[in-house]
């Protein structure tokens, strides 16, 4: 069977799981199960993770984090998230924001997609080493609020990454399978669920319908722009305050102080986590500025406090969508990093009125429930299925910038509805269907998603002809548009403009460029690693053939010598489990020689070949 | 094409929502529904007595944003028109490939119905 | 247009729903105009008991949804998405009483032509009125008087409700009287008035 395994790509940090024989777990252990979402720009490559990390400080303008908050956006909408991060954004063609690299021309710019596909490829591969097989296809996962621009850039991602995505499933959901298949969780088994899922840049919260076998999202909310990064923000702008009591002429508008700012607000944060006071020293050695405080927790809280109660009004408007009262709510689910946040969980509880789970790692669940996903796709298992529903709203402008619905907010998908409208004006031949997502009466209010023309209708008085326009979401919560007018039968253009992602085009380009520059086929990599170690092998046993000499027979020397040539033959080819046998055969030959320096040499070699495949 | 920027400005400010005098003989007032989506519109019309021409037009109508702008045209279009012009509405400036987004089926009968109804009334209240 | 009891077309066992054969879990080829009804596999009337519905929609939820045709050749896999699509319409429109008295009367008025936009008399007059006392209830934000709108309206809607079963039923005990489905289409066209208004209302805190 194959296997496609779940990834989780979020703000701050992500991870990967796939269920193994003993259950759904992430993959790798402990620090290497965890892949932080940030890349540092080096030479003509990226380090991607914890590497990348360290160089947030020294190297703030290659250093990119928290990319997510940049999928499938303009620059318009980050607002002030622009001035705050210190690498820079540009606009591009077609409003596309990139991220530039570079002191001076030329630059070097990278849309979100292509940044986010470099941390799944880092996944991938770390994945594939710990599972010790190729890894081709992934459940991913994106918030429940994410709408269809951002939907499309986290799968192109995917695919620039070289996945196939299997599915796009929405976090809390896949947090609500997590629970709600682990026996030992002890979740109402026919009630409702509410998933409150707040994580470094989105928050999201889901009631689900749980009924025997089925996963059934009743309704969903959210802010996909508001989390952890912004409690930052707030703790940010009081430490800057503080700073300037003291020191009147601090300036923090270079990439170096704000990076020093984020890092330590961060830290602060995570500190009160853990104790009622957090001292912090702030240096700006550029400036000669040291500064030492201390933060209280409760302080923290009430900074925070306007932005935790954004979330429960998402809350109360979620409930009356699923037309549901607070006590009809049988479980809370509390997912993502930032629910350990100090104060928040104590307002979840208040709110609902009851204690939440937390016993599956916020930061894990929703990996696991993508693994569970994943696994059932390829044919695992068969017995729960997840409904879930598109966020928001779809629809088209109609004439005076209105915004008319086709598809109404929650509702089931895979869904497809067709509308029919006409011509305002005579002899109207052409007529522009721009697609929107939201839940406002005016377009300006909306989110704009694409456009096309429905041309050649022939000329008729207004409001005789017929246009059938046909929504249909799949699985995944993605659009496609068709278009046509009934009358003469004259259908749309297919090529729908988008307006804040990649074209098919554009990602098939990213992908060829970057498939020559990169090694990302597992087999390769693994034909790289096990070349070299043969090489240090060779070496190692030259070096030392005078000890041989002395403790091995003639015959065993020849045999050695002869599976050396094996091995040369085998490197030459392209079968990389061919090369490790025959290595391995190598070592058995050496394996008397395990008392000497040289043998110990070469089967240290092989040893540590072994762990790392 | 000015004709298209024309119409697009005006619906995203919609011009002429009120009321007239519903008791004065120069004015006649019509109120229609499309219950396919529980729109309803009321449109007056103020005629001058001498020249039987509509020197004005209100609406009101309670439904969704794209009743709204219909409307708001209609009530434009009309104002200037003698009695009779108005009763066959036509967009008489023929724009050769005019690309405009498309009206729901409901609203582009809305506002016809509803100057038809207006100056009905208007018609039976003067019939003397 | 009724639901002819076809069969499987692959096992040839009789279906339940047209979308689905039980018997030998096949995906059937179905054409794209198809009632609600046959797509759940419930005889067509009013009177659909919920749990029953909402038992088949799981039922067939779980057989036809894409998910579980990861691995099925493509073809299979567009079928399912489209039959999941059908299913999930038919089952929002079945589950809804207003919804599934618009549907149903859809369907049987093809006999006889309806005057669509009936409405009782003076009810639009009355509908204008209450809009606009509604805008003035809004400006002032008289919570009392809001309350007391709100459920005026819905209980007019809830009488309405309670209108739809005995009519179908009286539909089909008299199919020759035409004054029946004409009634049904000014009770939804009223309903639809109601529901507009009650929209506009903030809902209780």
């Amino acid at each position: 069977m194959e296997r496609i395994i779940g990834i989780d790509l979020g703000t701050t940090n992500s991870l990967c799981a796939t269920v193994f024989d003993e259950g759904p777990e992430v993959i790798g252990e402990g620090d290497n199960s965890v892949t932080p979402s940030v890349l540092s720009r080096i030479d003509s490559g990226w380090l991607v993770g914890q590497e990348a990390q360290q160089r947030r400080i020294s190297n703030p303008e290659n250093t990119v984090f928290s990319i997510k908050r940049l999928m499938g956006r303009d620059l318009e909408e980050l607002g002030e998230l622009v001035n705050e991060l210190p690498y820079q954004i540009v606009e591009a063609e077609r409003k596309l924001l990139k991220v530039r690299i570079g002191e001076s021309e030329p630059y070097l710019d990278f849309t979100p997609q292509e940044l986010s596909a470099e941390i799944l490829k880092k996944v991938k591969q770390r994945a594939e080493a710990a599972l010790g097989e190729a890894v081709e296809k992934a459940v991913i996962t994106v918030p429940a609020y994410f709408d269809d621009s951002q939907r499309q850039a986290t799968r192109a991602a995917a695919t620039i990454a070289g996945l196939e995505v299997a599915r796009i499933i929405n976090e809390p959901t896949a947090a609500a399978i997590a629970y709600g298949l682990d026996e030992k969780q002890d979740l109402q088994k026919d009630g409702h669920v509410a998933v409150y899922d707040l994580g470094g840049g989105t928050f999201d919260i889901s009631i689900l319908k749980l009924s025997g076998k089925i996963f059934k999202v009743v309704a969903t909310h959210g802010n996909t722009q508001l989390g952890g990064d912004d409690f930052d923000q707030s703790l940010v702008e009081i430490l800057k305050k503080r700073i300037l009591q003291e020191y009147t002429q601090a300036q923090f508008d270079d990439p170096e102080s704000k990076q020093i700012l984020r890092k330590t607000a961060e830290s602060i944060k995570i500190g009160l986590s853990l104790s009622p006071e957090n001292e912090y020293t702030l240096d700006f050695p550029k400036q000669d500025i040291s500064f030492t405080d201390n933060f209280k927790v409760e302080d923290f809280e009430s900074l925070i406090f306007p932005l935790v109660e954004q979330t429960l009004e998402s809350c109360k408007h979620v409930l009356q969508q699923a037309k549901l009262s607070l006590d009809q709510i049988d479980e809370v689910v509390l997912v993502g990093g930032s629910t350990v946040v100090p104060g928040v969980r104590r307002e979840i509880e208040t709110f609902f009125g009851r204690s939440p789970h937390v016993a599956i790692d916020p930061y894990k669940v929703v990996a696991i429930g993508a693994g569970i996903q994943g696994h059932l796709l390829a044919g695992g298992r068969r017995d729960f299925l997840l409904l879930d529903v598109i966020p928001l709203a779809l629809g088209i402008e109609t004439l005076g910038g209105t915004f008319s619905k086709i598809i109404t907010g929650n509702t089931t998908v895979p869904v497809e509805e067709s509308e029919t409208f006409t011509t305002n004006v005579d002899d109207q031949t052409s007529i522009d269907v721009n697609i929107y997502q939201g839940e406002r009466e005016l377009i300006k209010d909306c989110r704009a998603l694409g456009k096309f023309k429905l041309h050649g209708i022939p000329p008729m008085k207004g409001g005789f002809p017929l246009v059938e326009v046909m929504f249909r979401v799949d699985a995944n919560g993605i659009l496609t548009v068709s278009a046509s007018e009934k009358r003469s039968g004259k259908k749309a253009e297919i090529e729908v403009i988008p307006f804040h992602g990649l074209t098919q085009f554009e990602i098939e380009r990213i992908m060829e460029d970057s498939f020559e520059h990169a090694i990302d086929d597992f087999n390769e990599r693994q034909l790289i690693e096990f070349r070299l170690t043969a090489e240090r092998v060779f070496q190692g046993i030259e070096q030392n053939w005078n000890v041989a000499e002395s403790a091995l027979s003639g015959t065993e020397r020849d045999e050695i010598r002869r599976q050396m040539e094996v091995v040369r033959e085998s490197m030459k080819k392209q079968d990389s489990q061919a090369l490790k046998a025959q290595l391995d055969v190598l070592g058995e030959l050496t394996r008397p020689l395990a008392d000497t320096a040289m043998g110990r040499s070469i089967l240290t070699e092989l040893q540590a070949d072994g762990e790392t495949s | 094409m000015a004709y298209s920027e024309k119409v697009i400005d005006h619906y995203s400010e919609p011009r002429n929502v009120g009321s007239l005098d519903k008791s004065d003989l120069n004015v006649g007032t019509g109120l229609v529904g499309a219950p396919e989506c529980g729109d309803v519109m009321k449109l007056q019309i103020q005629v001058d007595p001498e020249t039987k021409e509509i020197v004005d037009a209100k609406f009101k109508t309670f439904g969704c944003g794209s009743a709204i702008a219909s409307s708001s045209l209609a009530t434009e279009w009309v104002k200037g028109k003698s009695i009779d012009e108005a009763m066959s509405i036509q967009n008489t400036e023929i724009v050769e490939e005019l690309s405009l987004p498309p009206v729901k089926i409901h609203c582009s009968v809305l506002a016809e119905d509803a100057i038809k109804a207006a100056i009905s009334d208007y018609k039976s209240r003067n019939e003397n | 247009m009724a639901f002819d009891q076809p069969a499987c077309h692959t096992c040839e066992s009789t279906l339940v729903s047209r979308l689905f054969c039980f018997s030998c879990n096949a995906l059937q080829p179905f054409p794209r105009e198809m009632d609600f009804f046959e797509v759940l596999g419930f005889p067509v009337s009013f009177e659909i008991k919920s749990s029953e519905l909402e038992e088949r929609y799981q039922e067939l939820s779980l057989e036809l949804h894409p998910d579980f045709y990861g691995l099925a050749p493509e073809a299979e896999k567009l079928l399912s998405e489209t039959a999941s699509a059908i299913l999930n319409t038919a089952y929002k429109t079945l589950r809804e009483p207003t919804l599934r008295a618009s549907y149903l009367l859809h369907l049987q008025a093809t006999k006889q032509k309806l005057d669509e936009r009936s409405l009782p008399e003076g009810f639009l007059a009355e509908m204008f009125f209450l809009q606009e006392e509604l805008d003035e209830l809004l400006g002032s934000g008289n919570a009392v008087d809001l309350s007391a709108m709100r459920e005026d309206m819905q209980n007019r809607k809830k009488d309405i409700e309670a209108d739809y079963a005995p009519l179908f039923k009286k539909h089909e005990e008299q199919p020759e009287d035409s004054g029946i489905l004409q009634q049904l289409q000014t009770h939804l066209n009223a309903e639809r008035y109601l529901r507009r208004l009650l929209e506009r209302i903030p809902a209780a805190d």
